[in-house]
């Protein structure tokens, strides 16, 4: 048991990179790729409502405009997939910005529905500015990214393999980021804010723009996750802030584990997969979905991974009397 | 010398008038007392000084520089650090790192420095970790490190609160009635606890309620009722002021 | 003139809807401070449940209204039991987490049972019509509509002001410990709230079901929509709620006639966000309380 507990990071990144060489057969690598995506989602949400304790509602507004920021300079201006991505950085993050500047001056259930407000407004944009976004028909045709280094000839980015490992690299990616700002000065400030933002204040943390920092990043992250997601389906439509992606992300990071950074891996993963091995029909999982959202919420509100630990500590408690 | 200095500062809701025209000079090195009934401006005097609330006028200046125009959180940074009246800590998180937040003001690491995990912010953190081990030890605490706050026994929490403020270094602590809900035995520890704070040359205001408290280690004190301040002076001297006298009727004064 | 007359009817229709479903929300979150994501789905449901009773019972489309208000008002009740009482102490944010989880499985559960294509709620007035100097003709089904949720706001702000359980809602929204001191009995204000918010979000679906058509997502925009409303008319205020449907319903009609169509359903979420930041206590209201 030690020995594995020693060993648990190579065997992790063995694991993960041997994975899609051990799936056989396409659909099986596609869920791992859709899982990394939610896994990049889950993050940047657990950072604003788990560990900042500010509810996002309109989250998934900056998946779109990620995705729709990406598709759009790749489609219509001719951009590679990298240039795509740093816009989709670039303008989540400016939004967010802008968004949060007023909407973190409120607190609690106030926060949440004024960004439920913006995101409405983002879905309006999207569906009826139809000059640049096509409107409901959505931007089909997003090219698949190319790696390019000097002296070495372009690699496609195509077919399930070299997707999942993009995705891979891009979730570790937006998992150590989120890693080291919450293991930080950066990550204390988030969680007295979340825990008492009056005391948190008294003490010279100046909540207010750790709160923005941390909104902002989480939308970035999301603008990450669309973007990547957008090239990777080829198509994007307003459909992406729908409610299945809503209730999906919000439910991979409370049954994960808000406030944990594997909450959401553990969340992202359980919920890509657990639907498929159900066999459920789309209006079934949505279904599923709410119910596991509401019985997670009131059975078990530390997620998976708070109800492991618990366990764990027990165990261990128990073990050495 | 002093160290905080209000002059002429007032403050209203609408139309009550929670404090008028308040002037106070708290003494560098000082044990100072604010006393007054309930609902007499306490706390709203506090939320003022502290940046919680601006004032509608009036001027204050800690350490010969103006504060009344900063948020909460430079006023703490400069070394102005409030308690709260209700128990007030990071319910959720360990002992430690509740201290650990308290640094937060004397370390300077930034997000980019944190993302990119730069030896000088790694260095800083584990000298946070150090002192908030430190200040657990001297508040006779070690033990309690990674318990959560939540599950703390009450007098505990209610150190923690201190040594929350304590971390973050001030030069000047408010403490808003630190005897709330204790017992005498553990009041007495109390005031032990904030003459030792003093002892370290931090001056100390403390709002209480608790009269023995505030004559015992007080080495001076204003009294306020209705937003106006009606006596300072050493302990011994106001509890004869026949203004005080008349305001605390009815209570026991126990001198 | 015409067209300005007969959008202005059609606005007062729909803001009596927007009026219906905020009443809902605010007394619960006047009452108790919790926003019930579920609100959008009730109205929803109402519709369904006259739709049922007239279709699928051959039952009459007045009783029917009726009939949907109770059978949703336990509903709501359900609800409240499910994803409120278990949660009572924990922090607020989690009410719009676990009711927007029971939101989407209601939709989704409707969508299942109805399918997904609109369906046609059938009332004996909505073809006939009343012609108001030539000027205006308006089916009796609108005329009906806002005569009947007017009536239902005069009796709700009557059952607040003169009974005893509706002064038990007034104190609970004043002071909660208090009010449970003075010996009324919190849960049972909890259930009356829940039923008399789902009942009215019900009537607002069974009545406006027969002026469009029904489907299963006719609640999703609403539930912000009352929320702006909500904000606007003040946290906890009966008539603020009232009014500023009306309005909202009033300028999305004028709006959508002579500015534009394709972000009419943006003006709500605009007024709301510029309320919020500027004077977060509401056009008309206080900021707590129950009025």
């Amino acid at each position: 048991m030690n020995a594995v507990l020693r060993w648990k990071w190579p065997l992790l990144a063995a694991l993960l990179v041997l994975l899609p060489h051990l799936l056989q057969g396409e659909y099986p690598r596609h869920l791992m790729i859709l899982a990394m995506v939610f896994v990049m989602l889950a993050q940047g949400l657990n950072l604003t409502m788990g560990y900042v304790g500010y509810l996002p509602f309109g989250y998934l507004i900056f998946f779109a405009m990620g995705a729709y920021a990406s598709a759009l300079l790749s489609v219509n201006w001719g951009q590679s997939f990298w240039v795509g991505l740093a816009g989709a950085i670039g303008l989540t993050g400016v939004l967010a910005f802008f968004i949060g500047i007023p909407s973190l001056r409120l607190r609690g259930p106030y926060f949440a529905i004024v960004t439920l407000a913006f995101a409405e407004i983002g879905g309006l944009v999207l569906n009826n500015w139809v000059e640049l976004t096509r409107g409901p028909m959505g931007i089909p045709g997003i090219p698949s990214p190319t790696i390019a280094l000097p002296g070495m000839t372009p690699y496609r980015i195509n077919g399930s393999v070299s997707w999942y490992y993009l995705m891979l690299v891009l979730a570790v990616l937006v998992t150590l980021v989120c890693q080291r700002l919450v293991q930080s000065r950066t990550g204390d400030a988030f969680l007295a804010i979340r825990e008492n933002e009056d005391l948190a204040e008294s003490v010279g943390v100046p909540t207010y723009r750790y709160k923005l920092l941390a909104f902002v990043v989480s939308a970035m992250i999301a603008g990450v996750a669309g973007s990547a997601y957008a090239h990777y389906v080829t198509i994007v439509s307003p459909d992406l802030e729908s409610f299945y992606f809503v209730i999906t992300t919000f439910t991979m990071v409370i049954i994960g584990g808000q406030g944990t950074l594997s909450g959401p891996i553990v969340g992202a993963v359980v919920f890509t997969i657990l639907p498929e091995l159900l066999r459920a029909a789309q209006l079934w999982r949505l279904v599923i979905f709410g119910v596991l959202m509401v019985a997670g919420i009131v059975f078990m509100p530390r997620g998976i991974v708070g109800w492991a630990e618990e366990q764990w500590q027990r165990l261990r408690r128990e073990g050495r009397p | 010398m002093s160290i905080l200095h209000l002059r002429d500062v007032s403050k209203h809701f609408g139309g009550l008038q929670a404090l008028s025209h308040f002037d106070l000079s708290v003494p560098q090195g000082a044990i100072f007392g604010l006393i007054g009934p309930n609902g007499s401006g306490k706390t709203t005097l506090f939320n003022v000084i502290t940046g919680f609330m601006r004032p509608s006028a009036g001027q204050i200046h800690f350490n010969e520089a103006p504060i009344h125009t900063q948020p909460a959180w430079r006023i703490a940074q400069l070394g102005l650090v409030r308690t709260f009246q209700k128990t007030s800590v990071f319910a959720d998180l360990s002992a430690l790192e509740n201290i650990r937040v308290g640094c937060f003001a004397r370390t300077r690491g930034t997000p980019l420095q944190s993302i990119l995990r730069l030896p000088g912010e790694r260095r800083e953190r584990r000298a946070a970790d150090d002192k908030a081990r430190r200040i657990l030890a001297l508040l006779g605490m070690a033990a309690a490190e990674s318990i959560q706050a939540r599950n703390l026994p009450y007098g505990h929490q209610r150190h923690l609160e201190i040594a929350i403020a304590l971390a973050a270094e001030p030069r000047l602590l408010l403490l808003d009635e630190p005897a709330a809900g204790l017992n005498a035995e553990e009041t007495s520890v109390l005031m032990q606890t904030v003459q030792r704070i003093r002892d370290q040359g931090i001056t100390v205001l403390v709002v209480e309620h608790d009269m023995k408290l505030v004559m015992g280690i007080c080495e001076r004190i204003a009294v306020i009722n209705y937003g106006q301040k009606i006596a300072e002076g050493p302990p011994e001297e106001v509890s004869r002021n026949p203004d005080v006298i008349n305001v605390y009727l009815g209570e026991d004064l126990e001198l | 003139m015409e067209l300005f007359v007969t959008q202005l009817a059609n606005g007062l229709v729909i803001g009596m809807t927007y009026a219906l479903v905020a009443i809902g929300l605010t007394l619960i979150y006047g009452i108790f401070h919790i926003i019930n994501m579920t609100q959008g789905s009730l109205y929803m449901l109402g519709a369904y449940a006259a739709y049922v009773f007239v279709s699928g019972a051959q039952g009459n489309y007045f009783v029917a209204i009726v009939f949907a208000m109770v059978a949703v008002g336990l509903v709501g009740l359900l609800f409240e039991r499910l994803s409120v009482r278990p949660l009572l102490g924990r922090n607020h944010l989690v009410f719009i987490l676990s009711t927007f989880g029971l939101a989407v499985i209601t939709d989704n559960l409707v969508m299942i049972g109805f399918g997904p294509e609109p369906l046609r709620l059938a009332s004996p007035i909505a073809r006939k019509f009343i012609n108001v100097q030539d000027v205006l003709f308006l089916t009796q089904q609108k005329v009906f509509l806002i005569v009947f949720g007017v009536a239902m706001i005069v009796l709700l702000t009557q059952f607040l002001k003169r009974t005893n359980v509706g002064r038990g809602m007034r104190a609970v929204a004043t002071d909660q410990n208090t009010a449970a001191l003075m010996g009324i009995n919190v849960k049972q204000i909890y259930r009356v709230t829940f039923f008399l918010g789902a009942a009215m979000s019900a009537a607002a679906g069974a009545l406006v079901g027969a002026v469009f058509s029904i489907e299963p997502e006719m609640g999703n925009l609403l539930i912000i929509k009352s929320f702006a409303v909500v904000i606007m008319g003040g946290m906890g205020s009966v008539p603020g709620a009232f009014l500023g449907g009306l309005i909202l319903g009033v300028s999305e009609s004028l709006g959508g006639a002579y500015l534009t169509v394709e972000y009419k359903d943006a003006f709500g979420l605009i007024v709301m966000i510029l309320v919020l930041l500027l004077r977060p206590q509401g056009l008309l209201g206080r900021r707590m309380g129950l009025r």
